[in-house]
């Protein structure tokens, strides 16, 4: 029996209905779809199609993710270093770095991965690719201390609740990564808040006596109390190019802004996340801190006197903006909603971390209420143009 | 004269354009009457098989518009009548016994159309069978006889990828087109528009067409497409018809009014990355395709003939006709390879609008795109691959839901009245999720026609 035949009959248990597994053939059709490309041809017109589809974009979302990755994987080992007075070995911090993070990414891609083919197969659906960066995204926005199964309940909520009930990728109205997160923030805010999570700890080791394992906006959020500006808590700690440069406790991902802005530059070249969003949200962000900027007296103590270049540097602004304030699904389908929702990403994350003394960061919380008014914008935008066309047609 | 500039759109880079050179072909051993791409109409059939029929005469007609006729390319016996799903009718393939000259195929007096009342010219054209090649919208179907047409949009630009080009089509033929845009505005009481693209040679005949409005179009595909340039021009209003008919078709049809014989030659760019000789050619309305596919096709077995673009058009077998309204006649490869791991390698031969491989470093490079989907079905998801290449005012995906839904009030707001399956084929093309776009839209029509019609 040649070879060939073999691979037939062992495709046909899977695909054809009357086949052993053909019950669970979208597991099937997702691992062959990942080997080879697709071989199905057009049916009728256009019979040509482009070479681009959702396997592709998502790659190259995961591509645009390995600088912050390949970055935290590093800072997690190096953060470990500095807290114990260690001395700062590359081999060594990375080394740590994948002990901490190679089991939270598998957590992840595992348990997401579980319950997204489970779903497909109860609905008999090929595997849809949406997980994949959800996947990734997951272990890069938690601190490096997030107990494992904290992790796994989060991940089966946020793909089950945010997701699976909605109908499944391209459905969806949250971000499915910040759902996993806003999950631990509420449920277990104690594992993903405060000072003591964004760095893994050795035990019996001491720390340095100038450790802190405050994050940049913690310390300026904390500044109010301690009657000196934000800017100069923070820089107490932590200078403005340490803050870029991303060698600052933080969420795995999130810390390191230039390796954030070097996968930002990938998606815009290659045209896979919208410009209008990040300008938008920029902008948004500029302006709501200019406006509280300017009615700070100078030196005031507290978030209102921030200056805009710190805000852009610390805390998951940057990363937020970029790989989730993106997410094709969850962002609204038109131009004139894209403008809007990504000013008011900006705007209400300015506000969360200037006005609310509770939270430091507001990115998460931001993002997800713009998801939520994402529908209605679309809904605005589309029923003015088809009042528009209403009018054209009557007259 | 007006400039329409089209920003948002997408020329293919196809490789395999005609060259614009002209060769006549002897005529083939079959011809036939080809019905098989004329979108929602049924045949009733008039003839059958093994009977002989007389240059000219008809063979079927619409059952929705009984005066709307199909007469016979040349005389000869009914060899088959071919049929395809749910017996719809495709061909009828005629084995002829002389190959007729022009004057074979006089079937009327010459009409002149700057005399004639325009009721007798509306019977006249529905008497010679060219009926079927004006075009109504909405619907984008055969024109009711009926119906009172506010405008007249005659199309002398093409734009789809490798699409015959209008200033070979016709060549020669300013006194024809001139006849048959005169008639067609005869039959309609709004304005007459006439459509050139920018960039093209200028077309002979056409500045010169009395009482119609020339318009320029610049830029990319779908700038050719009717349903924009009537949305740049005149866009409708609720309850009104337009006609569209290609400037070629017009010139036909200006041919039999001006000489009472139906046109028994056709002009057909053969084009696509499998022909060896791409080119026009010249043959006999009706003939079989083998006369023109013969010697010029590369030796690739697996191909897809397509009656038309690789966008908007329809597939052919081997053993099809050229049809009625043919211009041109692309050949592609059918896709039979799966890459390994094709979504992760850089993708230098991989084609996409979407900067999305590196293919997209070598902008000038031509592809030879086969049949492959190239990806499974997946839910809408926009990463703004519509808006690139829509250069009209329409939420796609919200259409695309209303039509889903059946919610055709909805979808006509949305705009569901102003495309067609060519105006939207490269939405079709980009989209990542794979949507039947085409097939989507043609639905809502479908719907909207028998629920408001």
């Amino acid at each position: 029996m040649s070879s060939n035949s073999k691979i037939h009959r062992f495709r046909e248990q899977w695909e054809s209905p009357d086949g052993r597994f053909h019950k669970i053939w979208p597991v099937f059709d997702a691992f062959d779809t990942f080997l080879f490309s697709v071989g199905a041809r057009t049916r009728q017109r256009p019979h040509v199609r482009d070479a681009t589809d959702l396997k592709r974009v998502m790659s190259l979302v995961i591509v645009s993710l390995m600088p912050p990755m390949l970055f935290g994987i590093w800072n997690i080992g190096h953060q470990t270093r500095l807290a114990h007075g260690l001395p700062a070995d590359f081999f060594g911090s990375v080394l740590d770095g994948l002990l901490v993070f190679v089991p939270l990414l598998i957590i992840s891609y595992g348990v997401g991965m579980f319950w997204e083919m489970l779903f497909c197969v109860l609905r008999k659906e090929e595997v849809s690719e949406g997980y994949l960066v959800s996947g990734m995204l997951i272990p890069l926005i938690v601190p490096p201390t997030i107990p494992w199964w904290q992790l796994a309940v989060a991940v089966s909520f946020a793909v089950i609740i945010a997701k699976e009930a909605f109908g499944g990728t391209g459905y969806n109205i949250f971000n499915v990564a910040l759902m996993a997160r806003v999950y631990l923030f509420f449920a277990h805010p104690g594992h993903i808040s405060g000072d003591n999570v964004w760095i893994k700890m050795q035990h019996n080791t001491p720390v340095t006596d100038a450790f802190t394992g405050a994050t940049p906006l913690a310390l300026g959020a904390a500044s109010s109390e301690m009657e000196i500006t934000a800017v100069e808590s923070v820089t107490a700690h932590y200078t403005w190019m340490q803050c870029i440069l991303g060698t600052i406790p933080g969420s795995i991902g999130e810390t390191s802004k230039v390796a954030i802005l070097l996968g930002a530059v990938l998606l815009l070249a290659t045209g896979v996340a919208s410009w209008k969003v990040m300008l938008s949200a920029l902008a948004g962000m500029v302006a709501t801190t200019g406006l509280f900027n300017m009615f700070a007296a100078a030196g005031a103590p507290g978030m209102i006197a921030y200056p805009i270049h710190f805000h852009l540097v610390t805390g998951g602004f940057l990363f937020g903006v970029v790989y989730m304030a993106t997410d094709p699904v969850t962002q609204p389908e038109t131009q004139t909603g894209k403008w809007f929702y990504g000013f008011f990403i900006g705007a209400v994350t300015a506000l969360v971390r200037i006005i609310n003394p509770a939270f430091p960061e507001g990115t998460m919380l931001a993002i997800l209420l713009l998801n939520v008014f994402a529908p209605l914008t679309d809904y605005i935008v589309v029923r003015l143009n088809a009042r528009a066309r209403r009018l054209r047609y009557a007259q | 004269m007006s400039v329409h500039i089209i920003r948002k759109g997408l020329d293919i880079p196809l490789a395999g354009e005609a060259r614009p050179e002209m060769e006549t072909l002897s005529p083939p051993s079959t011809y036939a009457l080809r019905t098989a791409d004329i979108i929602g109409h049924k045949f009733k059939v008039m003839v059958e098989e093994g009977e002989s029929v007389k240059p000219g005469q008809p063979l079927c007609r619409l059952r929705q518009f009984p005066d709307v006729i199909f007469r016979t390319p040349n005389s000869g016996t009914i060899r088959d009548i071919r049929r395809g799903d749910r017996r719809a009718l495709h061909e009828i393939v005629i084995d002829p016994d002389i190959h007729n000259q022009p004057d074979d195929l006089r079937i009327a007096d010459p009409v002149d159309p700057e005399t004639a009342e325009p009721d007798v010219l509306r019977t006249h054209l529905l008497q010679s069978g060219l009926w079927s090649l004006i075009i109504q919208r909405p619907l984008s179907k055969i024109a009711n006889p009926e119906a009172k047409p506010v405008a007249l949009f005659i199309n002398a630009m093409a734009t789809a990828p490798l699409a015959a080009q209008s200033h070979i089509l016709l060549k020669d033929r300013e006194q024809d087109l001139a006849v048959g845009v005169s008639a067609l505005s005869k039959l309609c009481s709004g304005t007459t528009y006439c459509s050139v693209h920018r960039d093209s040679p200028s077309i002979p005949g056409v500045d010169t067409l009395s009482n119609t409005e020339i318009h320029t179009f610049a830029g990319p595909h779908p700038a050719g497409s009717p349903g924009i340039q009537i949305r740049q021009i005149q866009p409708l209003k609720q309850g009104e018809t337009a006609w569209y008919v290609t400037a070629v078709d017009a010139a036909e049809i200006g041919y039999f009014l001006r000489t009472g014989c139906l046109p028994h030659m056709r002009i057909i760019a053969l084009a696509g990355p499998e022909v060896s000789k791409p080119a026009y050619y010249q043959v006999r309305s009706g003939a079989a395709l083998d006369t023109i596919l013969d010697s010029r096709l590369s030796d690739n077995n697996e191909i897809r003939i397509i009656n038309g673009d690789v966008l908007a058009g329809s597939k052919m077998n081997r053993t099809d006709h050229i049809a009625p309204a043919q211009s041109t006649l692309t050949v592609v490869p059918e896709g039979v390879t799966r890459d390994f791991m094709g979504w992760g390698m850089p993708g230098f031969k991989r084609y996409s609008a979407l900067r999305t491989f590196a293919s997209s470093l070598l902008p000038r490079r031509k592809h030879a795109l086969d049949t492959r989907l190239h990806g499974g079905f997946r839910p809408i998801i926009s990463i703004g691959q519509w808006e690139k290449v829509l250069p009209i005012d329409i939420h796609l995906t919200y259409l695309i839901r209303a039509i889903q839904a059946g919610d055709i009030q909805e979808a006509i707001e949305l705009g569901l009245l102003e495309l067609s399956e060519e105006d939207i084929a490269l939405c079709a093309f980009i989209d990542p999720s794979k949507t039947d776009v085409c097939g989507i839209i043609r639905n809502g029509l479908d719907l909207y026609e028998t629920e408001y019609l």
